[in-house]
């Protein structure tokens, strides 16, 4: 209760003239010193907005301001004289003669709270800020209360109360020390526990046996730095019911802080479903991998025997249709592969090997590997010869599959003769691997979208080029994991710079093993992996 | 008998026959295919290959199941296997490799190339059976 409230009670008490007669005064109070300002008081009691009612100490009413026949409907004259609990009228059986009670008490009691009714029947939540009336001598002469409607707080806690309940994700709070200290209806339902069974108990109840210890520490660990982990980016967990089976959840933990610490507020989703569909689309991926790659290893490796003349010479035109069988074959099967890759990264069922790599000697290879490529459009490429070691934590094959994508890109949108140059660049903290062409540069409205999947400038580049648009959405997602960046810029002079830039590590590190490197929820899918393969 | 005795392990018929047609071209080499992992066990012992051919992803018993079944049993043991496969990323054949394959042939293959590939796996192969016995 606000100080002004305490104060304005107290000097009603000093106002108040209590029948059957004689100054009054509040517990606490001194003796009234100024009783020449009584009828003053009295005047604004009466006439404030808040409730005010006083009882003598038979619960009998004495006072009734405007604010209280506001709130109540009674006029003061049906009001005053009549008993506390006849006029306010306490809704449960239980509760009756409670008011009454307090009000007879002779202390103060702040926050009474009680359902009761107006004049017309509502029924109207009520919270009674209580203070004992005594004369100056100390006699105990009755109460006075502030009143205030407390319907709508009570509504919407109520309401708050029941969403959290009604939640159909499970909802739970645990204290300090991993004890539950709240659940909702979900959480019986997932767990199998009734709500008592499950509150003031530890937790690591929820979790199999053999996960307890990881879990107090990664528990401990969140109660010392709690950061909010949303949905999406929470933990995938393990799960155990009351019957001992065991589920996959996601976790999402907030920290609530409150005044005695922290409570931690976990949501909890069961993940069955989403992890039996992850698996069918895997299923589903590796049968369209093989179906469709088995035709065309049939197709390529057919053409590729005619063409070579194994079977005997073909006629110039036969030879000329047997090689543009062949090229666009080798582009389908690039495609395959591209679509399934990306669907494996993204996925995350790809294992990132971190590994300290010398970004440089990475790009010498990858040119090694495209020089072909280059030489077939009249390319020429190379690499900067001023280029740094580039030091970085990263898998060498994907860090080599987005300098690869990188290059072939340069060289598709390069016309024949025009250079490809690719540079590597460090500084105290980060190391730069730059591809430059001398193409046409990128349009301005394409540029919004250049690393999304199937992105092409527009369709007749696409035909003219040829690709589905996923090499640099590969770059994007490879570098994304490998915790870097991609971007592209104008290069002085005409063409485009596409840089990928990643955090430069120094050789005196430790080798991290590969938990250190990625995500708990990755190192959970590759551990999937590892036993489907 | 000089010549390589090449057993082939694929359940698609037309892979099959394209692999035959690419190791034919090689006078050297001769092919015995079969369209199963199980066929394979049987006719093994009877034709004993210089080197085996097998493909990954097959119904009923699959390349690594057929691999492990020849590596229990004498006489078969130290026959060396080669994947043919499209699951060819560097991690797949570290894997199949530590299965105790001796190489991995990516699909789509170079059938113009494959003979010299094939006699490549054979020949370190041969030279170690010599030195380790079989057994």
């Amino acid at each position: 209760m606000p100080d002004w409230i305490t104060r304005a009670v107290e000097g009603v008490g000093r106002a108040l003239t209590v029948r059957p007669g004689g100054p009054a005064a509040v517990d606490g109070g001194g003796p009234s010193q100024d009783s020449g300002r009584e009828p003053l008081y009295a005047a604004a009691i009466h006439s404030w907005n808040l409730a005010f009612v006083s009882t003598d100490r038979n619960g009998v009413i004495t006072g009734w301001n405007r604010g209280a026949e506001n709130l109540f409907g009674f006029g003061v004259t049906e009001a005053v004289g009549c008993d506390v609990e006849a006029v306010l009228r306490p809704y449960r059986d239980d509760e009756k003669g409670m008011l009454r009670q307090q009000f007879l008490a002779g202390q103060r009691i702040p926050n009474f709270p009680m359902v009761g009714f107006t004049k017309d029947n509502t029924p109207i939540h009520l919270a009674f800020d209580i203070s004992p009336l005594r004369t100056p001598d100390s006699e105990h002469v009755g109460a006075s209360a502030i009143v205030r409607d407390v319907t709508e707080q009570r509504l919407a806690e109520e309401l708050f109360g029941l969403a959290v309940e009604a939640c159909p994700s499970g909802m739970m709070m645990i204290d300090r020390g991993g004890r539950i200290v709240m659940v909702n209806r979900e959480i019986e339902r997932l767990f199998g526990y009734r709500r008592d069974e499950l509150l003031s108990r530890p937790v690591e109840l929820l979790v199999p046996a053999n996960m307890r210890g990881l879990h107090v520490a990664l528990r401990s660990e969140f109660a010392r730095q709690p950061e909010s982990r949303k949905m999406g980016k929470g933990r995938e967990l393990i799960a155990v019911r009351r019957d001992g089976s065991e589920f996959p959840v996601e976790i999402a933990l907030n920290a609530i802080h409150i005044r005695d610490g922290l409570l931690i507020l976990a949501v909890v989703v069961d993940i069955t479903e989403r992890k039996q569909n992850e698996k069918l689309k895997d299923e589903f991926v590796a049968t369209v991998s093989h179906e469709l790659r088995t035709p065309l290893t049939s197709i390529s490796a057919s053409l590729a025997l005619l063409a070579a003349g194994k079977v005997g010479d073909l006629p110039p035109l036969a030879q000329r249709l047997v090689t543009i069988a062949r090229t666009d074959g080798e582009r389908l099967v690039r495609l395959v592969n591209d679509i399934l890759e990306i669907e494996r990264i993204e996925s995350g069922s790809v294992l990132f090997q971190f590994k300290h790599v010398s970004t440089r000697a990475v790009v010498e290879h990858a040119l090694e590997a495209n020089r072909e490529f280059a030489d077939q459009a009249g390319i020429k490429l190379r690499l900067e010869p001023s280029s740094k070691q580039g030091e970085v934590l990263a898998d060498p094959d994907r860090l080599a599959q987005v300098v690869t994508n990188l290059v072939a890109n340069a060289i598709k949108f390069s016309q024949s003769g025009e250079e490809v140059v690719v540079s590597v660049d460090e500084d105290e903290s980060r190391v730069r691997m730059s591809v430059r062409d001398h193409g046409p540069g990128i349009p301005e409205q394409f540029r919004q979208r250049i690393f999304s999947k199937f992105a092409q400038a527009d369709g007749s580049n696409a035909r003219q080029k040829g690709g589905a648009g996923l090499g640099l959405s590969i770059v994007k997602q490879i570098v994304d994991r490998l915790g870097g960046s991609v971007g592209f810029e104008p290069a002085l002079g005409g063409g485009t710079v596409f840089f990928v830039e990643l955090p430069r590590a120094a050789r005196s590190e430790r080798e991290p093993t590969v938990d250190d490197a990625v995500p708990l929820a990755v190192a959970l899918h590759t551990e999937t992996e590892r036993t489907r393969s | 008998m000089s010549g390589l005795r090449v057993m082939l392990v694929d359940d698609e018929p037309f892979i099959r026959e394209l692999v035959e047609i690419s190791l034919a071209l090689d006078p050297d080499i001769s092919v015995k295919s079969c369209a199963s992992g199980r066929e394979a066990l049987t006719e093994v012992d009877q034709w004993l290959p210089d080197l085996i051919l097998l493909d990954v992803m097959m119904p009923d018993m699959d390349g690594p199941q057929t691999l492990t079944q020849l590596r229990e049993r004498n006489g078969t043991a130290g026959i060396p296997v080669v994947f043919m496969t499209a699951r060819a990323q560097n991690r797949d054949i570290v894997h199949f490799l530590t299965l105790g394959a001796v190489g991995v042939i990516p699909k789509p293959f170079d059938p113009v190339g494959l003979a010299n590939e094939v006699k490549q796996y054979a020949a370190p192969a041969a030279a170690n059976m010599g030195g380790v016995g079989v057994g």
